[in-house]
């Protein structure tokens, strides 16, 4: 793991795996692989911080999970998301647009 | 409450983590062999990224069972270990707060039985105690709420107000059932006292209001169910036999039902009269019919639909109306015009009395709240001795906590293990105090006169009582272990690993706290005595009455 990589920012992860699951369910090893994918490996995923952050979700009632049959053929560990994380992704995407609006319009206004 | 579940199925959940990171390793691994990795070099990468399955496991288990909760399990188990280690400790600090919580758990009892009990009665919330406030121009023969039989039967008229009123007068009878006579409690009661409270006979019929009607044209009494199985050998032919109520011939009507002890904690009766054979019960007493000799209190039982402000202003009309009749009647005799204005002006009280009426319980509420305090203290002192000993086995415990700060323990979690340990001190003590209070109440009743207050009074532990010393061994456990937590919190790691001496309370405290709780421990035993003297006197007094000479 190269140093370049950003260390994923303090309670997005939460965001980003509910965003993942919003596509489609996924396993644990899934999610991991696809966080790679999308982020360009430009951000780093702590791999042993997933597996609490998915059991703190299934907690809260924002996932839900079931054993299947993944793609080698082994049981898995699917996670979907519930209605109620649909719901917790919307608020999450929300506030993250406003946070990272507001951020901008800081820096713009210090550059006039 | 997920999380309460969630400890009942810990074994799933946990192998079905495993499962889970398992197939997380194999994947990876197999991914990388994929990209041409050695596989022991793939193996270690995995794990590796990973951060070390225990850590992950240990994580997931946070959030499964709240952290407090589980280490608290973990807590206790500890705790219960190493007082089973050191008998000595263990045994000192649980006698203490034994000590302590029975002493608590008696008063209280007591207190439970005399100020707080309600009557064993049907709706005992809605009987009120009716009392004449102000000057009543009459003739006392008694101590406290005292009326004329003539107001009691008028305000038996009062039926939109009350779905029944009664009065009663405690005296004391010399009662012959064959053998010698004995002195024995009575109540003298209005026609109306057994179906206003609701009792049911065991035997036999209870006293109407036939039985009230002329003086001295009824002579029939009902006995008390204890009376029946303890002074008369339960004989199952008692209705109708005679008995001798000052030498005066009366008949058995019947006998009440078992849990029924009259209405007042402090005078047992045994048997009730009708209030129409006063001159007979009382030697001397002719006065049942005057309005001006106040000598019963008269209860009454609101009709459900009445509240209590109701049925006082209710009787503002009626009440003034007899007053001023009572001042043109020739019994009233001359009085200045300064008293006559000052009886005009009285009114009629009426007071929640769910509990009955009772002198005792006027008299004792004060002392056994004094005492309930006291004991109260002694429980403190006792939590503060406790305390003591556990800071100097938190002294002896250096090195472990130490030791245990140095493994990562945070000062809170030490803190909370020695809160566990005074809990677990706390119940067991709680427990034991249990098993003490109905010796200590038993022993406080057997001071007392037997066939009196010793009859209604008992040793017994019910669900309250029980709630009730659990609630104080919590909050004992929590007083007594709060000091020790709290300064474990603050130990520093270097401190407490460094050897030392001294210890954070000093042993001249604890032999003053020591000291403290021995004298209390004396100045409550005599307090007790006193106490127990009061209540004696207080019941020896005899009857209520006291008859003309």
């Amino acid at each position: 793991m190269s140093s370049s990589r950003f260390p994923i920012p303090q309670g997005t992860l939460d965001m980003l795996i509910l965003h993942i699951l919003s596509l489609e369910a996924a396993h644990g090893y899934g999610i991991a692989q696809r966080l790679e994918q999308i982020s360009k490996s430009v951000v780093q995923v702590n791999q042993g911080s997933l597996y609490p952050a998915l059991h703190r979700l299934e907690q809260k009632g924002w996932l839900k999970a079931e054993w299947k049959q993944s793609e080698t053929g082994r049981e898995a560990k699917f996670y979907a998301l519930t209605r109620a994380g649909q719901k917790q992704l919307r608020v999450e995407k929300d506030s993250w647009a406003r946070l990272t609006g507001a951020v901008q319009l800081i820096f713009d206004e210090g550059s006039v | 409450m997920k999380r309460m579940l969630n400890w009942f199925r810990l074994r799933t959940l946990e192998s079905d983590l495993d499962r889970e990171l398992k197939y997380h390793v194999d994947r990876r691994v197999s991914d990388l062999i994929h990209s041409d990795l050695p596989e022991p070099e793939a193996r270690r990468r995995a794990a590796l990224e990973l951060g070390g399955a225990t850590q992950v496991r240990e994580e997931v288990r946070d959030i499964w069972l709240t952290r407090w909760l589980r280490d608290f399990v973990y807590d206790v188990r500890f705790s219960a270990r190493s007082f089973v280690r050191n008998r000595s400790f263990t045994a000192t600090s649980v006698l203490s707060l034994a000590l302590g919580i029975g002493a608590t758990t008696a008063i209280y009892s007591l207190v439970d039985q005399v100020v707080l009990h309600a009557l064993p009665v049907d709706h005992p919330e809605r009987l009120v105690l009716i009392d004449w406030n102000g000057e009543q121009m009459a003739e006392t023969l008694g101590t406290e709420n005292l009326m004329s039989y003539p107001i009691c039967r008028e305000l038996q008229q009062q039926k939109e107000l009350f779905d029944g009123v009664f009065c009663r007068a405690a005296t004391t009878i010399n009662l012959s059932t064959g053998v010698d006579p004995k002195p024995t409690a009575a109540e003298l009661v209005s026609g109306t006292y057994f179906s206003t409270l609701g009792v049911s006979p065991a035997l036999g019929r209870l006293l109407t209001m036939d039985d009230d009607q002329v003086p001295g044209s009824s002579p029939v009494v009902v006995v008390s169910y204890d009376f029946w199985k303890n002074q008369l050998g339960s004989a199952p032919d008692i209705v109708g036999r005679k008995v001798l109520v000052n030498q005066y011939p009366m008949t058995v009507a019947g006998v009440a039902a078992p849990a029924f002890h009259g209405i007042d904690v402090g005078e047992i009766p045994s048997l009730w009269i009708p209030a129409v054979m006063s001159a007979q019960a009382i030697p001397g007493f002719d006065s049942m019919l005057d309005h001006r000799t106040r000598w019963v209190q008269i209860l009454g039982r609101l009709r459900p639909d009445v509240s209590l402000a109701q049925a006082r202003a209710g009787l503002e009309p009626w009440f003034k109306a007899l007053l001023e009749e009572d001042t043109h009647r020739a019994e009233f005799g001359k009085v200045n015009a300064e008293r006559r204005r000052r009886f005009l002006v009285s009114t009629l009280e009426l007071t929640p009395a769910p509990q009955g009426h009772s002198v005792l319980r006027r008299r004792l509420a004060r002392p056994l709240g004094v005492l309930f305090v006291a004991t109260a203290v002694l429980l403190a002192l006792a939590c503060l001795n406790v305390a003591g000993l556990f800071l100097a086995r938190g002294s002896a415990r250096q090195r472990e906590i130490g030791t245990r700060l140095a493994l990562g323990a945070s000062g809170g979690r030490i803190g909370r293990q020695l809160l566990a340990d005074s809990v677990l001190l706390a119940l067991a003590g709680g427990l034991l105090g249990v098993v003490i209070a109905p010796l200590a109440v038993r022993a406080l009743i057997a001071f007392l006169p037997h066939d009196t207050a010793a009859s209604g009074l008992h040793g017994n532990v019910d669900t309250r009582l029980l709630l009730f010393t659990f609630l104080v061994s919590m909050t004992t456990g929590f007083l007594a272990g709060s000091a020790p937590a709290l300064a474990a919190g603050r130990e520093s790691l270097i401190s407490s690993l460094r050897e030392r001496a001294g210890t954070a309370f000093g042993l001249p405290l604890r032999r003053a706290i020591v000291t403290a709780q021995i004298a209390f421990t004396l100045i409550l035993v005599v307090a007790a005595g006193l106490f127990v003297r009061t209540l004696s006197g207080l019941l020896a007094k005899g009857p209520g009455l006291t008859p003309r000479a």
